[in-house]
Protein backbone atom coordinates (compact mmCIF):
# COMPACT_ATOMS: atom_id res chain seq x y z
CA UNK A 1 0.00 0.00 0.00
CA UNK A 2 1.06 3.31 -1.15
CA UNK A 3 0.29 4.97 2.67
CA UNK A 4 3.34 3.87 4.88
CA UNK A 5 5.39 4.73 2.13
CA UNK A 6 4.77 8.28 1.62
CA UNK A 7 7.19 10.64 3.18
CA UNK A 8 5.67 13.44 5.76
CA UNK A 9 5.19 16.37 3.67
CA UNK A 10 6.63 18.64 6.47
CA UNK A 11 9.43 16.77 6.83
CA UNK A 12 10.11 16.89 2.94
CA UNK A 13 8.90 20.14 2.51
CA UNK A 14 5.97 19.38 0.23
CA UNK A 15 3.73 21.93 1.46
CA UNK A 16 1.89 22.45 -1.56
CA UNK A 17 0.12 18.78 -0.44
CA UNK A 18 -1.56 20.24 3.07
CA UNK A 19 -1.88 23.24 0.52
CA UNK A 20 -3.75 21.24 -2.19
CA UNK A 21 -5.44 19.32 0.68
CA UNK A 22 -7.04 22.38 2.73
CA UNK A 23 -8.31 24.04 -0.79
CA UNK A 24 -9.82 21.14 -1.90
CA UNK A 25 -7.80 20.93 -4.70
CA UNK A 26 -6.03 17.78 -4.52
CA UNK A 27 -6.33 15.03 -6.78
CA UNK A 28 -8.28 12.14 -5.53
CA UNK A 29 -5.34 9.49 -5.81
CA UNK A 30 -2.49 11.95 -3.80
CA UNK A 31 -6.07 12.88 -1.45
CA UNK A 32 -6.49 9.44 -0.72
CA UNK A 33 -2.49 8.75 -0.21
CA UNK A 34 -2.32 12.20 2.32
CA UNK A 35 -5.64 11.12 4.40
CA UNK A 36 -3.89 7.66 4.92
CA UNK A 37 -0.50 9.27 5.87
CA UNK A 38 -2.80 11.65 8.41
CA UNK A 39 -3.60 8.75 10.31
CA UNK A 40 -0.34 7.49 11.39
CA UNK A 41 0.99 11.16 11.52
CA UNK A 42 -0.19 13.19 13.82
CA UNK A 43 1.53 16.47 13.26
CA UNK A 44 0.12 16.74 9.28
CA UNK A 45 -3.31 15.53 10.67
CA UNK A 46 -3.55 18.64 13.38
CA UNK A 47 -1.90 21.21 10.62
CA UNK A 48 -4.07 20.23 8.19
CA UNK A 49 -7.53 20.55 10.45
CA UNK A 50 -6.30 23.78 11.77
CA UNK A 51 -5.15 24.70 8.34
CA UNK A 52 -8.91 23.54 6.68
CA UNK A 53 -11.01 25.62 9.12
CA UNK A 54 -8.84 28.67 8.49
CA UNK A 55 -9.62 28.48 4.71
CA UNK A 56 -12.96 28.51 5.12
CA UNK A 57 -13.15 31.08 7.77
CA UNK A 58 -11.59 32.90 5.19
CA UNK A 59 -14.92 32.97 3.40
CA UNK A 60 -16.00 35.96 5.79
CA UNK A 61 -13.91 38.24 4.13
CA UNK A 62 -16.16 39.22 1.66
CA UNK A 63 -15.46 42.20 -0.93
CA UNK A 64 -17.79 45.32 -1.19
CA UNK A 65 -20.11 45.31 -4.34
CA UNK A 66 -18.40 47.24 -6.91
CA UNK A 67 -19.89 51.41 -7.33
CA UNK A 68 -21.67 51.49 -10.27
CA UNK A 69 -20.64 54.58 -11.89
CA UNK A 70 -16.59 52.54 -11.99
CA UNK A 71 -17.26 52.07 -15.59
CA UNK A 72 -18.04 55.80 -16.01
CA UNK A 73 -15.51 56.73 -13.86
CA UNK A 74 -13.02 54.61 -16.23
CA UNK A 75 -13.51 55.75 -19.89
CA UNK A 76 -14.18 59.16 -18.47
CA UNK A 77 -10.43 59.06 -17.89
CA UNK A 78 -9.79 57.03 -20.69
CA UNK A 79 -11.38 59.93 -23.17
CA UNK A 80 -9.16 62.58 -21.47
CA UNK A 81 -5.97 60.24 -21.95
CA UNK A 82 -6.83 59.89 -25.86
CA UNK A 83 -6.98 64.01 -25.82
CA UNK A 84 -4.34 64.81 -24.17
CA UNK A 85 -1.98 67.65 -25.05
CA UNK A 86 1.17 66.37 -27.60
CA UNK A 87 3.97 67.55 -24.75
CA UNK A 88 1.58 66.12 -22.41
CA UNK A 89 2.17 62.37 -23.70
CA UNK A 90 6.46 63.03 -23.49
CA UNK A 91 5.88 64.45 -19.48
CA UNK A 92 3.52 62.16 -18.14
CA UNK A 93 5.74 59.19 -18.44
CA UNK A 94 8.49 60.83 -17.18
CA UNK A 95 6.03 62.36 -14.24
CA UNK A 96 4.62 58.85 -13.21
CA UNK A 97 8.23 57.35 -13.53
CA UNK A 98 9.29 59.66 -10.91
CA UNK A 99 6.49 59.92 -9.03
CA UNK A 100 6.59 55.90 -8.90
CA UNK A 101 10.22 56.03 -7.10
CA UNK A 102 10.41 57.44 -3.61
CA UNK A 103 14.02 58.48 -3.81
CA UNK A 104 13.56 60.82 -6.39
CA UNK A 105 10.66 62.62 -4.05
CA UNK A 106 13.21 64.09 -1.89
CA UNK A 107 15.75 64.90 -4.94
CA UNK A 108 12.83 66.55 -6.37
CA UNK A 109 12.12 69.03 -3.69
CA UNK A 110 15.69 70.01 -3.65
CA UNK A 111 15.77 70.68 -7.50
CA UNK A 112 12.73 72.70 -7.20
CA UNK A 113 13.95 74.50 -4.47
CA UNK A 114 16.75 75.09 -5.96
CA UNK A 115 15.84 76.40 -9.11
CA UNK A 116 13.52 78.77 -7.26
CA UNK A 117 16.09 80.34 -4.92
CA UNK A 118 18.45 80.57 -8.26
CA UNK A 119 15.47 82.82 -9.75
CA UNK A 120 14.89 84.64 -7.00
CA UNK A 121 18.62 85.35 -7.01
CA UNK A 122 18.78 86.62 -10.43
CA UNK A 123 15.51 88.25 -9.94
CA UNK A 124 16.82 90.08 -6.96
CA UNK A 125 20.09 90.65 -8.50
CA UNK A 126 18.67 92.60 -11.41
CA UNK A 127 16.28 94.38 -9.21
CA UNK A 128 19.22 95.62 -6.86
CA UNK A 129 21.69 96.17 -9.48
CA UNK A 130 21.02 99.95 -9.88
CA UNK A 131 20.78 100.68 -6.33
CA UNK A 132 23.74 98.87 -5.72
CA UNK A 133 25.62 101.13 -8.08
CA UNK A 134 25.68 104.35 -7.86
CA UNK A 135 24.69 106.68 -11.32
CA UNK A 136 28.11 107.55 -12.11
CA UNK A 137 28.31 110.79 -14.95
CA UNK A 138 31.24 111.40 -17.92
CA UNK A 139 32.54 114.35 -15.53
CA UNK A 140 33.41 111.56 -12.66
CA UNK A 141 34.85 109.23 -14.88
CA UNK A 142 37.18 112.02 -16.45
CA UNK A 143 37.69 113.21 -12.51
CA UNK A 144 38.84 109.85 -11.54
CA UNK A 145 40.98 109.17 -14.37
CA UNK A 146 43.12 112.63 -13.77
CA UNK A 147 43.35 111.15 -10.07
CA UNK A 148 45.18 108.02 -11.40
CA UNK A 149 47.58 110.59 -13.53
CA UNK A 150 48.07 112.55 -10.74
CA UNK A 151 49.02 109.13 -8.64
CA UNK A 152 51.59 108.52 -11.10
CA UNK A 153 52.85 111.66 -11.57
CA UNK A 154 53.59 111.13 -7.56
CA UNK A 155 55.14 108.11 -8.28
CA UNK A 156 57.28 108.83 -10.62
CA UNK A 157 58.30 111.91 -8.79
CA UNK A 158 58.78 110.10 -5.56
CA UNK A 159 61.42 107.87 -7.18
CA UNK A 160 63.10 110.54 -8.69
CA UNK A 161 63.39 112.80 -5.93
CA UNK A 162 66.12 110.92 -4.38
CA UNK A 163 68.08 111.29 -7.19
CA UNK A 164 67.93 115.21 -7.52
CA UNK A 165 68.75 115.46 -4.00
CA UNK A 166 71.94 113.61 -4.80
CA UNK A 167 72.76 115.64 -7.84
CA UNK A 168 72.32 118.88 -5.34
CA UNK A 169 74.55 117.72 -2.37
CA UNK B 1 -0.05 1.42 -15.81
CA UNK B 2 -3.65 1.05 -15.69
CA UNK B 3 -6.31 3.22 -17.90
CA UNK B 4 -7.06 5.96 -15.93
CA UNK B 5 -11.14 6.67 -16.00
CA UNK B 6 -12.53 9.42 -18.08
CA UNK B 7 -12.87 12.32 -16.12
CA UNK B 8 -15.32 14.44 -18.04
CA UNK B 9 -15.89 17.19 -15.92
CA UNK B 10 -12.26 17.98 -15.77
CA UNK B 11 -11.94 17.83 -19.41
CA UNK B 12 -14.82 19.94 -20.04
CA UNK B 13 -13.54 22.21 -17.49
CA UNK B 14 -9.86 22.63 -18.72
CA UNK B 15 -11.54 23.26 -21.87
CA UNK B 16 -13.35 26.06 -20.63
CA UNK B 17 -10.50 27.41 -19.50
CA UNK B 18 -7.95 27.21 -22.33
CA UNK B 19 -10.98 29.07 -24.15
CA UNK B 20 -10.99 31.72 -21.73
CA UNK B 21 -7.53 32.32 -21.67
CA UNK B 22 -7.62 32.57 -25.53
CA UNK B 23 -10.85 34.39 -25.35
CA UNK B 24 -8.73 37.19 -23.37
CA UNK B 25 -6.04 36.82 -25.58
CA UNK B 26 -7.91 37.05 -28.59
CA UNK B 27 -10.25 40.88 -27.31
CA UNK B 28 -6.69 42.64 -26.36
CA UNK B 29 -5.35 41.47 -29.44
CA UNK B 30 -8.88 43.03 -31.08
CA UNK B 31 -8.27 46.49 -28.81
CA UNK B 32 -4.71 46.95 -30.04
CA UNK B 33 -6.57 47.04 -33.59
CA UNK B 34 -8.79 49.71 -32.10
CA UNK B 35 -11.90 47.62 -31.23
CA UNK B 36 -13.16 49.42 -27.84
CA UNK B 37 -15.73 47.32 -27.83
CA UNK B 38 -13.67 44.12 -27.05
CA UNK B 39 -12.14 46.48 -24.06
CA UNK B 40 -15.59 46.60 -22.67
CA UNK B 41 -16.04 42.63 -22.59
CA UNK B 42 -12.53 42.35 -20.95
CA UNK B 43 -13.43 45.18 -18.80
CA UNK B 44 -16.68 43.32 -17.94
CA UNK B 45 -15.56 39.99 -17.38
CA UNK B 46 -12.03 41.30 -14.88
CA UNK B 47 -13.68 44.68 -13.19
CA UNK B 48 -14.81 42.45 -10.32
CA UNK B 49 -11.81 40.31 -9.37
CA UNK B 50 -9.22 42.95 -9.73
CA UNK B 51 -11.03 45.16 -7.86
CA UNK B 52 -11.86 42.30 -5.00
CA UNK B 53 -8.05 41.53 -5.47
CA UNK B 54 -6.99 45.25 -4.35
CA UNK B 55 -9.79 45.91 -1.91
CA UNK B 56 -8.70 42.98 0.41
CA UNK B 57 -4.97 44.05 -0.22
CA UNK B 58 -5.42 47.67 0.53
CA UNK B 59 -8.45 47.14 2.65
CA UNK B 60 -9.84 50.56 1.80
CA UNK B 61 -12.69 49.97 -1.06
CA UNK B 62 -12.46 53.69 -2.46
CA UNK B 63 -8.56 53.21 -2.91
CA UNK B 64 -8.93 49.71 -4.13
CA UNK B 65 -11.23 51.43 -7.20
CA UNK B 66 -8.88 53.98 -7.66
CA UNK B 67 -6.55 51.77 -8.31
CA UNK B 68 -8.71 49.36 -10.33
CA UNK B 69 -9.18 52.11 -12.89
CA UNK B 70 -5.34 52.39 -13.04
CA UNK B 71 -4.45 48.86 -13.49
CA UNK B 72 -7.24 49.34 -16.64
CA UNK B 73 -5.93 52.59 -17.47
CA UNK B 74 -2.60 50.47 -18.04
CA UNK B 75 -3.88 48.01 -19.76
CA UNK B 76 -5.52 50.58 -22.13
CA UNK B 77 -2.42 52.43 -22.25
CA UNK B 78 -0.22 49.19 -23.37
CA UNK B 79 -2.80 48.12 -26.13
CA UNK B 80 -0.15 48.87 -29.06
CA UNK B 81 2.67 46.89 -27.92
CA UNK B 82 0.51 43.95 -26.10
CA UNK B 83 1.61 40.70 -27.53
CA UNK B 84 0.17 37.75 -25.73
CA UNK B 85 3.30 35.82 -24.60
CA UNK B 86 1.22 35.35 -21.08
CA UNK B 87 -1.54 34.39 -19.83
CA UNK B 88 -3.87 37.99 -19.72
CA UNK B 89 -4.67 37.75 -16.18
CA UNK B 90 -1.03 37.34 -15.10
CA UNK B 91 -0.47 40.41 -16.50
CA UNK B 92 -3.32 41.96 -15.19
CA UNK B 93 -2.84 41.00 -11.51
CA UNK B 94 0.91 41.38 -11.87
CA UNK B 95 -0.30 45.07 -12.49
CA UNK B 96 -2.48 45.30 -9.86
CA UNK B 97 -0.45 43.97 -7.13
CA UNK B 98 2.67 46.17 -8.01
CA UNK B 99 0.43 48.87 -7.47
CA UNK B 100 -1.34 47.38 -4.15
CA UNK B 101 2.12 46.92 -2.95
CA UNK B 102 3.52 50.56 -3.72
CA UNK B 103 0.35 52.07 -2.57
CA UNK B 104 0.92 50.38 0.91
CA UNK B 105 4.66 50.67 0.99
CA UNK B 106 3.85 54.41 0.47
CA UNK B 107 1.51 54.69 3.21
CA UNK B 108 3.46 53.10 5.93
CA UNK B 109 6.16 55.93 4.59
CA UNK B 110 3.64 58.60 4.78
CA UNK B 111 1.71 57.68 7.89
CA UNK B 112 2.13 55.23 11.31
CA UNK B 113 0.59 52.06 11.58
CA UNK B 114 -2.01 53.24 13.60
CA UNK B 115 -3.38 55.79 11.95
CA UNK B 116 -3.38 53.82 8.85
CA UNK B 117 -5.65 51.17 10.81
CA UNK B 118 -7.69 53.96 11.98
CA UNK B 119 -8.32 54.89 8.08
CA UNK B 120 -8.61 50.92 7.61
CA UNK B 121 -11.29 50.36 9.97
CA UNK B 122 -13.26 53.47 8.87
CA UNK B 123 -12.76 52.42 5.24
CA UNK B 124 -13.96 48.72 5.88
CA UNK B 125 -16.88 49.90 8.05
CA UNK B 126 -19.31 49.42 5.64
CA UNK B 127 -18.36 46.11 4.72
CA UNK B 128 -20.71 43.92 6.51
CA UNK B 129 -23.77 45.80 6.24
CA UNK B 130 -26.98 43.74 7.80
CA UNK B 131 -28.27 41.70 4.70
CA UNK B 132 -31.74 40.40 6.22
CA UNK B 133 -29.69 39.19 9.38
CA UNK B 134 -30.81 39.43 12.76
CA UNK B 135 -28.52 41.87 15.00
CA UNK B 136 -26.89 39.25 17.00
CA UNK B 137 -26.18 37.37 13.76
CA UNK B 138 -24.85 40.50 11.95
CA UNK B 139 -22.45 41.17 15.00
CA UNK B 140 -20.89 38.02 14.84
CA UNK B 141 -20.56 38.11 11.47
CA UNK B 142 -19.45 41.40 11.65
CA UNK B 143 -16.83 40.07 14.37
CA UNK B 144 -15.57 37.46 12.38
CA UNK B 145 -14.92 39.74 9.36
CA UNK B 146 -13.42 41.89 11.43
CA UNK B 147 -10.91 38.68 12.64
CA UNK B 148 -10.07 37.84 9.65
CA UNK B 149 -9.42 41.39 7.85
CA UNK B 150 -6.77 42.07 11.01
CA UNK B 151 -5.34 38.78 10.52
CA UNK B 152 -4.74 39.44 6.87
CA UNK B 153 -3.67 43.07 6.99
CA UNK B 154 -0.99 41.61 9.80
CA UNK B 155 0.90 39.66 7.17
CA UNK B 156 3.78 40.76 5.19
CA UNK B 157 2.54 42.34 1.74
CA UNK B 158 3.93 39.63 -0.22
CA UNK B 159 2.47 36.81 2.22
CA UNK B 160 -0.85 38.63 1.57
CA UNK B 161 -0.64 38.98 -2.20
CA UNK B 162 0.08 35.23 -2.31
CA UNK B 163 -2.95 34.13 0.04
CA UNK B 164 -5.40 36.86 -1.59
CA UNK B 165 -4.57 35.00 -5.09
CA UNK B 166 -4.64 31.28 -3.92
CA UNK B 167 -7.46 31.54 -1.65
CA UNK B 168 -10.33 34.24 -3.60
CA UNK B 169 -8.84 33.49 -7.06
CA UNK B 170 -7.95 30.49 -7.05
CA UNK B 171 -4.87 30.95 -9.19
CA UNK B 172 -2.48 28.21 -9.78
CA UNK B 173 1.03 28.28 -7.76
CA UNK B 174 2.82 29.40 -11.29
CA UNK B 175 0.50 31.76 -12.07
CA UNK B 176 0.65 33.09 -8.47
CA UNK B 177 4.97 33.11 -8.99
CA UNK B 178 4.21 35.01 -12.42
CA UNK B 179 2.86 37.68 -10.83
CA UNK B 180 4.68 37.60 -7.77
CA UNK B 181 7.86 37.16 -10.22
CA UNK B 182 9.01 34.43 -8.06
CA UNK B 183 9.85 30.90 -8.28
CA UNK B 184 6.85 28.08 -7.88
CA UNK B 185 8.74 26.71 -4.57
CA UNK B 186 9.01 30.23 -3.11
CA UNK B 187 4.83 30.93 -3.84
CA UNK B 188 3.97 27.63 -1.90
CA UNK B 189 6.80 28.54 1.01
CA UNK B 190 4.99 32.20 0.93
CA UNK B 191 1.51 30.43 0.75
CA UNK B 192 2.58 27.76 3.53
CA UNK B 193 4.03 30.89 6.05
CA UNK B 194 1.06 32.78 5.31
CA UNK B 195 -1.66 29.97 6.17
CA UNK B 196 0.46 29.07 9.38
CA UNK B 197 0.98 32.78 10.69
CA UNK B 198 -2.89 32.61 10.35
CA UNK B 199 -3.69 29.83 11.79
CA UNK B 200 -1.70 31.55 15.05
CA UNK B 201 -3.69 34.51 14.74
CA UNK B 202 -6.95 33.50 14.45
CA UNK B 203 -6.31 30.47 16.59
CA UNK B 204 -9.28 30.89 19.43
CA UNK B 205 -11.74 31.16 16.26
CA UNK B 206 -11.00 27.32 15.38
Amino acid sequence: MLDHKMTCPLQTDNTDILLDYCSRSLDPDRRAMFERHMVHCAECRDTASAQSEIWMAMDAFEAEPVSADFDQKLYARIDRLEHVPVWDKFWAPVRSYLQGQPAWKPVLSVATASAALAVVFFVRTDVMAPQLMPAIDVQEVVEAEKALEDLDMLGQLESESPQSEKETI
Amino acid sequence: MPPQPFDQAGVKEDMMAVATLERDAELMLRVREGDTHSFGLLLERHRVPVIHFLCRMVQNQPVAEELAQEVFLRVYRSRANYEPTAKFTTWLFRIASHLALNWIRDKRHERGQESLDAEVQEGMSRQVQDRGMSAEQSLVRQSKFEEIRRAIDGLPEKQRAAVLMHKYDEMEYSQIASVLECSESAVKSLLFRAYESLRARLAHMA
